[in-house]
């Protein structure tokens, strides 16, 4: 509950609030329009996905639902006990950031013990359906083509949907840091969105820790046009709230982290391991020829493209990249079994990413100077 | 046709698939389930301590995890030789090790025994023979 308001009223604060800021942001701008084409694209995409969410979809989620995000949610969902989540231990990684518990505990609240099974799902799956409509409703109007590709892949792609559906935060963290880039690509049509980039990046830092290496990493490839024009003052704005609320968090109540507690001389002359790096390499390949093919002849098509027109790659692409490569960076300094932690979590950083890098490459490639106008569908 | 279309279509897909995901699993009883009505039942007939340890001889961490999550804000922790708190919850599957279950109430009193067609639930404390 926000200051001890009645939980109606707090939620109905909370809706009306988004409405009237998205209405100052986006007040000069026009509806868009979707041609009949693009929502019958649309249409058969949202099918597929509906189709196979059936099939793929598990009554409460696989393991880390139940073992940390159900359970953190439980516990917020009681405003008596919650703060018990604090002193939690056997892996319940109560330092977690809280986005996912608290949307999880808010419609907890609504649907009451019978029904919290149903609104998890229906949680998780509007966040794995979002996240395909939002690629192809914000890449079309470059290319019908590439965005069509994007929508068809993510919605085929059954270890995106089995992630998607698992209840874990990942998807949630992907989909919000899918937000903050686009948000941030939209500033020339509403410089205000960067309010909303800088807000999506911060709920990035408050859904998963690895949020903060998203937020950095976006703040370091971004500082030249963050900071001219005094833009960074709208997108920090942005942020403050959700930074404010992790760092209360981290500092007031969250235990330290199990990584960073563990860290010691040993973990760091784990740098100098050449076979550590080997089997992060061989996992990463065989990760990614498993769940994510489109990526990989995505990003193939890219860079041939690239040496054929003699450029650079995008900014975006870059910092993706680099993101991609620092997350792979945890697992040298790992103090955990080194392949039992791939195992576990490198599918799901990576799933993390994918968003993100489809919806850059639908861009990218579907710009007009990319392809031959033959090839390419205006 | 407007933008709106795509929050429609976005609406009505997820109306459609938490139907469907709710007749798939809605008269399907799976192990979790079973395990869920259970502690649920032992939750509410038996008062139970801040912290509660949790035993198990089945070697299966997803029942400590779905038995944790039922039964918060009761804390549940695994008992071992460092962590001991003084209730213990034992979920045996009904075809599991008997011998080391009984080894380990040797000296405890079972304040708590039920079966379900998959689990025996045991709580029991310190104490009595």
């Amino acid at each position: 509950m926000l200051i001890n308001l009645p939980f109606g009223i707090t939620a109905l604060l909370i809706v009306i609030g988004c409405v009237l800021i998205s209405r100052w942001i986006y007040k000069n701008r026009s509806i868009n329009k979707v041609s009949t084409l693009n929502t019958a694209i649309l249409l058969i995409g949202v099918i597929i996905l509906t189709n196979k969410a059936y099939y793929l979809s598990s009554e409460y989620g696989y393991w880390d639902a139940w073992y940390i995000w159900n359970y953190h949610g439980k516990y917020l969902s009681d405003p008596q006990n919650w703060k018990m989540i604090l002193s939690t231990t056997d892996g319940a990684h109560p330092d977690y950031p809280m986005v996912l518990p608290s949307i999880l505990a808010f419609l907890k609240n609504i649907v009451g013990n019978t029904g919290y099974w149903i609104s998890n799902y229906a949680f998780h799956y509007l966040i794995t359906l979002l996240i395909p409509v939002l690629i192809f409703t914000e890449t079309f109007r470059n290319s019908v083509i590439f965005s069509s590709l994007a929508l068809i892949l993510l919605v085929t792609n059954d270890t995106y949907i089995s992630q998607g559906l698992a209840q874990y935060a990942d998807t949630l963290l992907a989909f919000f840091f899918l937000c903050s880039v686009i948000c941030f690509n939209n500033r020339q049509r509403a410089t205000k969105s960067l309010i909303y980039a800088g807000a999506f990046l911060g709920l990035c830092l408050w859904t998963k820790n690895e949020g903060a290496i998203l937020a950095a990493l976006f703040i370091l490839f971004n500082t030249k046009t963050l900071f001219t024009s005094k833009r960074y003052r709208l997108f920090f704005s942005g942020m403050a709230i959700p930074l404010g609320v992790l760092l209360l968090y981290k500092l007031a109540y969250a235990p330290q982290n199990d990584m960073i507690a563990a860290q010691s001389t040993d973990t760091y002359n784990y740098i100098f391991d050449l076979n550590r790096y080997k089997i992060i390499y061989n996992s990463f390949i065989e990760n990614l020829n498993s769940g994510y093919r489109e990526v990989k002849y995505g990003l193939l098509i890219y860079l041939l493209l690239l040496i054929i027109k003699r450029r650079l790659p995008s900014i975006q692409i870059l910092m993706v990249l680099t993101i991609c490569m620092t997350y792979m960076l945890i697992y040298v300094f790992t103090y955990q079994d080194l392949e039992w932690h791939l195992f576990t979590s490198q599918s799901r950083l990576m799933h993390q990413l994918l968003p993100v890098t489809m919806y850059l490459l639908a861009k990218e490639l579907g710009k007009d100077d990319m392809i031959t106008d033959q090839v390419k569908v205006a | 046709m407007k933008g709106t279309v795509v929050i429609w279509l976005t609406a009505l897909s997820v109306i459609v698939s938490t139907l469907l995901f709710y007749n798939k699993y809605n008269d399907e009883q799976s192990e979790q389930d079973l395990l869920q009505i259970g502690l649920h039942k032992l939750s509410t007939s038996t008062p139970l301590p801040t912290t509660v340890g949790y035993r198990s001889f089945t070697f299966d961490q997803a029942i400590f995890a779905r038995s944790r999550y039922v039964l918060a804000p009761h804390r549940l922790e695994y008992h071992n030789e460092i962590n001991q708190p003084d209730t213990v919850l034992t979920i045996q599957t009904i075809t599991g090790n008997i011998d080391m279950l009984q080894d380990f109430l040797e000296g405890r009193t079972i304040i708590y025994d039920q079966k379900d067609s998959i689990y025996q639930y045991i709580l029991s404390v310190p104490g009595g023979h």
